[in-house]
């Protein structure tokens, strides 16, 4: 997520340069063909093209706006996956009774209220992870025993097994006497709210724009930029190249933003900012937890967060 | 028996689009390999401070910070004297750095970073360009691709590639172009000992790659060129291909061979003669395991141990 005002121009125009610098080529010899070897056909009235880019204009707009929903959406489902594990570990914390005693003599310890949390933390760290089809296990290794890790590696959804985990954990609470069904279902219900933040982007993820959103633009801003010194170059001449330059520019950067945006959870400076997110959340759990050594938070670097 | 040791990997970055691409590359490699990973940053001190710098690189791949052994390192000056002095407080086995076409043009007669640190100081070398195929860097690496010359003797990258094969345990394919024959060829022979013959070559080839080289296909083709490198790469399917300097002019007049495979085909490592002495006995990493699990019980029920063990 880019979180400067000026953005410098080493940024931008790598994303554009190819096109921009066709385009400059063309213009530039279109103009010296029309005013230094007169070839007069070379020219458009210049309505007809003010009036496709008013049309390309409304259409790049709602293009520009559906991928916005989705850029923005993922945003916000971020930030909700913020406020649940939140949720779930205050609740971790303060629900499970610490000290009951198990009530068969033989049964083994279940895992403690601390390690709950920490696999929210793991969970966090899977979903980044599994949204950006990265590999996951290097950085579970931190949080989790060897074997589970070997366990999470033989599914093929590692943050959905994550949720199942945990909601084994809370069901032998429950049966250990820990938790009353009033506060398992509380519990359950953070669970499953966690569960549909997974899958609302997972949604973003697998389902992209309409094709025709991608294709269309994409082709008629390239026509529109083939067309446009064509119309200016009777009026402006020489000056054409400067003008259309500009105006394709405009163009070409509405369409590639539209583009860059409308995938989220690609690793791109356009991303949601998931590994700011989820460190933020381990801080806040940690802390929770009492703990101490907390790592530093993740802050924009060269004013962009990733 | 030699002494298996992590890789030593220095990431060099300059907070590039093309380092945080690089970064699922390098998650993959922590999970096949035992890795020492060093995260490395050479900064203008006329330009910023320190402590800014510092915070600027804490923030960058924070997910490190989870993995078995990272480090950050800051330090004034230019990337090589960064990699010189960090040689002197640890090994350096692989650089991973970022393509320094950063306005996306070409830049004519202009040395690259890659250029630099293979000629001054003899490390391998990994170059993410802007271009480079994210879907191979995401996925585990399956295929090893080593470009050879026949005739010569075994090259350093050739036993970099055999190495680093054998750790993940992929497949090996050692590649050969026998130049495509025309009249201008005939006086080649007669100063090169090599073999123009595809047959010949194969032999050639087979004959520089250890015999106890296990999953090793070799591939010869003719041809020459950008073209003829990538349709070979493709062929084999490479997750990763191993190249000498020689092999690919760095500094080409426009763009360098190399950044033009990387983006037709896969990634390459780049490893200079000057690295003749190195030697990788790699560890392998978490993974290693769960592959070995996998040819005999995969772990598909959640652990009995689970319920009574603590995380870390």
């Amino acid at each position: 997520m880019i979180v400067r005002d000026h953005l410098p121009l080493r940024r931008t125009w790598p994303h554009v340069s190819r096109k921009i610098s066709g385009l400059v080529l063309l213009y530039l010899a279109i103009a010296v063909a029309h005013e230094h070897f007169h070839w007069t056909w070379l020219s458009l009235p210049a309505f007809p093209l003010a009036m496709i880019g008013g049309a390309l204009s409304v259409f790049l707009g709602f293009r520009n706006n559906s991928a916005y929903d989705r850029w923005w959406e993922a945003r916000t489902l971020w930030g909700g996956m913020v406020n649940t594990s939140r949720t779930f570990a205050r609740q971790v914390l303060t629900f499970v009774d610490e000290n009951a005693e198990p009530e068969l003599e033989h049964s083994p310890r279940p895992m403690s209220r601390e390690s709950l949390v920490e696999l929210q933390i793991a969970y966090v760290h899977a979903l980044r992870c599994h949204l950006r089809k990265q590999n996951p296990f290097p950085e579970l290794e931190k949080w989790l025993p060897v074997e589970i890790v070997a366990y999470l590696r033989s599914q093929k959804n590692v943050p959905l097994a994550l949720l199942m985990l945990k909601a084994q954990v809370l069901r032998q609470y429950f049966d250990e006497g820990r938790l009353d069904s009033f506060r398992l279902s509380s519990l359950d219900g953070t669970l499953t709210e966690l569960c549909n933040v997974q899958g609302a982007c997972e949604r973003i993820k697998n389902t992209p724009l309409p094709r025709q959103y991608h294709h269309f633009p994409r082709v008629l801003v390239s026509v529109f930029s083939y067309m446009l010194p064509l119309g200016l170059v009777d009026g402006l001449g020489m000056l054409m190249p400067v003008a259309a330059s500009l105006v394709s520019f405009i163009f070409v950067s509405l369409d590639t933003i539209g583009e860059e945006i409308e995938n989220p959870f690609e690793n791109t400076v356009h991303d949601t900012p998931m590994s700011s997110l989820s460190r933020a959340i381990e801080i806040n759990l940690r802390q929770n937890l009492g703990r101490v050594d907390l790592p530093p938070e993740v802050r924009a670097v060269d004013g962009f967060l990733y | 028996m030699q002494w298996r040791k992590p890789l030593e990997v220095v990431f060099l970055t300059n907070f590039s689009d093309a380092c945080f691409r690089a970064i699922p590359w390098v998650a993959q490699l922590a999970d096949d390999l035992s890795i020492g990973l060093t995260i490395a940053h050479a900064y203008d001190p006329q330009v910023a401070r320190r402590a800014e710098v510092e915070a600027l690189l804490s923030s960058f791949f924070p997910e490190a910070d989870h993995f078995a052994r990272t480090s950050r390192v800051a330090m004034p000056g230019d990337p090589v004297n960064l990699l010189r002095k960090l040689e002197e407080t640890r090994d350096v086995d692989l650089v991973i750095c970022p393509a320094s076409d950063a306005l996306g043009m070409p830049r004519l007669g202009h040395r690259s970073l890659r250029a630099s640190i293979l000629h001054d100081c003899g490390f391998p070398v990994w170059t993410i360009g802007r271009h480079t195929d994210t879907v191979k860097l995401k996925q585990p690496v399956k295929n090893v691709a080593c470009w050879v010359e026949a005739g010569h003797q075994a090259p350093v990258h050739l036993k970099l590639a055999v190495a680093y094969a054998t750790a993940l345990e992929a497949q090996l394919h050692v590649l050969h172009l026998v130049p495509e024959i025309h009249e201008g060829l005939m006086a080649l022979p007669t100063i090169e000992d090599r073999p123009l013959h595809e047959d010949g070559a194969r032999r050639a080839v087979e004959d520089l790659v250890p015999r106890s080289t296990q999953s090793l296909h070799v591939h010869v083709a003719s041809g020459n060129g950008v073209r003829s490198q990538s349709k070979l790469l493709k062929q084999c399917n490479a997750d990763v291909a191993f190249a000498s300097v020689e092999r690919f002019a760095l500094t080409d007049w426009i763009r360098s061979d190399i950044d033009r495979v990387d983006r037709h085909a896969c990634p390459t490592i780049c490893v200079s003669s000057r690295a003749a002495s190195r030697e990788w006995n790699l560890l392998p990493g978490p993974a290693y395991a769960t592959r070995q699990s996998e040819r005999g019980n995969l772990v598909t029920s959640i652990p009995a141990s689970f319920y009574s063990q603590k995380a870390s």
